[in-house]
């Protein structure tokens, strides 16, 4: 059985100019101590999807419509506000793509990791501040305890992020959702902090949900992949099942979209078109009219999921 | 920090100094003189140069603004022409009813301004925040002066709750005495609470969109947590620059509404001197609110220090 099962999740957003779905039916499985790589473009719907699981986007204009989500048999979209602070910290923490902004400026590293540990374990505050300290020792943080009494401002990037990993696996939490998570650093401390956060996986078991653009990222990290285009799965399974045999064109159109070296002058492809406006999606599947395959029916009716074998796509090319 | 310290006391002089060379200047600009004004219209040309040579006026200008200037630097502020008395102690007599005009006024406006927009920005849409949107600007839009007439004829003559006008101190009417602050308090902290209150909400919203607010949920804290600690502590600097800008805003007010309310204050004792063209009067007067204000801007800069701990002044480092 999966650690966390998403079914037919539905995250909707009224706004003034219309609703926009920007999670419309996903579900996926996240296994215990594997990787799920959420990719797509901006917009595509991967951040709500997350935040969504522990009821974390603006509510309103935001609204989980339907679905499920349980975590160990238990259904968290029907936990109440003081139930889903239990999990929040403690089954499910998160880091975010911005370590700049992500910790508050006028509180210490240190009482900001302490704050959570806290929060879910029966700790004083002298024992918290040196669990605080043990975490960013374990995030391998140059003087440990300095540092957990430096300000944010007074770290690097690399070094924040570091320290947002610390404070997110503090309650040694059984999911860790990454938002991106190496995409405002240097190329050179992005492979460590992802080195970090695979280190994390194996030592606790942690399951991690990994969303991100980068293709390099996914294949180097995930055991499992979810392509996602405006609010719905477009492909999902193992991942070399899906980056070897890709079967729905904006997989296949992602995975061109990959530098080479070997590629010449000509080495980046792009993708023809943009992605649509979510209020106004296009009739059938939301991908046709930028797709080269494109049939009538694409226009008409939404795709059904076809299996292959460890992997299944959205498309009608194969129904 | 000390480098900064001596460096901003440092520039206070200078400040005060044009401010007090100006004033010096503005006052002479006015036709008419003190000893003419106090002799009234019957007075004959001798008499009034007598009065002159006694008031030191026959003197150059120059000397004039040296003798004051010196005066200032040592603490003596002169003699009043028309009270006769030194400077110092009718300054400080008519303080008392100054501050306690302002410092009510703005310990008002801070509470209920922070509140009003707190609760706007966590309600933010809601009718609550549309209601409060819709009164903090009308505050704002709101002339003291007029305000302050209208709640005398209201609370003053019709309903009778409030005296009129008036001053009492302290010591003479106890917490009766406060009676007579009602009235002009709440003509005067009407606009700075709807300053405030739009400030702390816009400043809040921003706030509460933070990537560190959504940390702090993540964590699991509690709600209430998450708005008083995290992101209240974020938006306090806002409201201690205003507060600031407002005392000094509300020491200048303070000259209408002490009028209208007929409250012996610095307004009062300002304008009336102006009048009387009681020249040393009006000059202490308006250097001891700039003082004031140079003074209240120096302390915002110190408590921004320890409020954030990215403001840290002098050391080139972090």
């Amino acid at each position: 059985m999966p650690l966390l099962s998403v079914r037919d999740l539905k995250t909707y957003f009224n706004v003034f100019m219309g609703t926009v779905k920007a999670v419309d039916g996903v579900s996926f499985d996240l296994e215990r101590g594997k990787t799920l790589g959420i990719v797509g473009e901006s917009g595509s719907g991967k951040t709500v999807s997350c935040l969504s699981l522990v009821k974390l986007i603006a509510m309103p204009p935001g609204e989980i419509v339907g679905g499920q989500a349980l975590l160990d048999g238990e259904d968290l979209l029907t936990l109440s506000e003081k139930e889903l602070r239990k999990v929040r910290g403690r089954k499910i923490s998160m880091i975010f793509q911005e370590p700049m902004t992500a910790l508050n400026p006028l509180f210490t590293v240190g009482d900001q990791i302490a704050e959570t540990i806290r929060l879910h374990q029966k700790v004083n505050k002298k024992e918290a501040f040196e669990k605080a300290v043990e975490m960013l020792t374990a995030v391998s943080i140059p003087a440990p305890r300095n540092r957990a009494l430096s300000y944010p401002h007074q770290l690097s990037g690399g070094m924040k992020q570091r320290a947002m990993i610390a404070l997110a696996m503090s309650c040694h939490p059984q999911i860790l959702i990454a938002d991106e998570p190496s995409t405002a650093l240097d190329v050179t401390v992005q492979a460590q902090i992802l080195l970090l956060i695979d280190e994390f996986k194996k030592k606790y078991g942690t399951s991690v949900i990994l969303v991100t653009h980068n293709m390099g990222v996914i294949t180097s990290t995930a055991d499992d992949v979810m392509v996602m285009y405006v609010g719905k799965m477009v492909e999902r399974g193992n991942i070399y099942e899906v980056f070897n045999n890709p079967k729905h064109p904006y997989t296949v159109g992602l995975l061109e979209c990959i530098l080479k070296s070997t590629g010449g002058k000509h080495a980046l492809k792009t993708m023809p078109g943009f992605i649509p406006n979510p209020i106004n999606k296009p009739k059938g599947c939301a991908f046709n009219p930028r797709c080269s395959r494109r049939m009538s029916i694409c226009m008409a009716e939404e795709p059904p999921v076809v299996e292959f074998g460890k992997h299944v796509a959205a498309c009608w090319l194969y129904a | 920090m000390l480098r900064f310290l001596t460096r901003r006391i440092l520039t206070i002089i200078p400040l005060t100094l044009v401010m007090a060379i100006m004033m010096f200047f503005l006052m002479r600009l006015l036709p008419g003189d003190p000893a003419s004004q106090l002799l009234g219209l019957e007075a004959t040309p001798e008499e009034i140069h007598a009065l002159k040579v006694e008031m030191r006026l026959d003197q150059p200008v120059y000397v004039q603004l040296i003798t004051w200037l010196g005066g200032l630097a040592t603490g003596d502020l002169g003699e009043s022409f028309y009270h006769k008395m030194p400077i110092s102690k009718i300054l400080f007599n008519h303080l008392i009813p100054t501050l306690k005009l302002t410092l009510f006024s703005l310990f008002f406006a801070v509470i209920i301004g922070t509140c009003a927009g707190l609760v706007s920005a966590v309600k933010q849409n809601s009718l609550t925040d549309r209601i409060l949107v819709v009164i903090s600007t009308s505050f704002m839009a709101i002339p003291g002066m007029w305000l302050g007439l209208l709640l005398v004829l209201f609370f003053g003559v019709v309903l009778g709750w409030f005296p009129v006008a008036g001053y009492e101190s302290f010591r003479d009417g106890g917490f009766g005495s406060f009676k007579y602050l009602v009235l002009p308090v709440l003509a005067m902290a009407t606009a700075e609470i709807g300053i405030l209150t739009k400030m702390v909400r816009a400043r809040m919203l921003d706030v509460l969109h933070q990537d560190y607010v959504l940390t702090a949920k993540s964590k699991g804290l509690p709600f209430w947590k998450v708005i008083f600690k995290h992101a209240f502590k974020n938006t306090l600097i806002t409201v201690v620059t205003l507060s600031g800008m407002m005392l000094a805003a509300l020491m200048g007010g303070a000259v209408i509404t002490e009028n209208i309310f007929a409250i012996p204050g610095m307004g009062r004792l300002i304008v009336a001197s102006i009048a009387r063209r009681d020249y040393l009067v009006v000059q202490s007067a308006i250097m001891f609110i700039t003082f004031l204000y140079l003074f209240l801007n120096f302390l915002v800069d110190v408590v921004y220090a320890f409020l954030d701990p990215r403001v840290s002044y002098g050391s080139l480092k972090s």
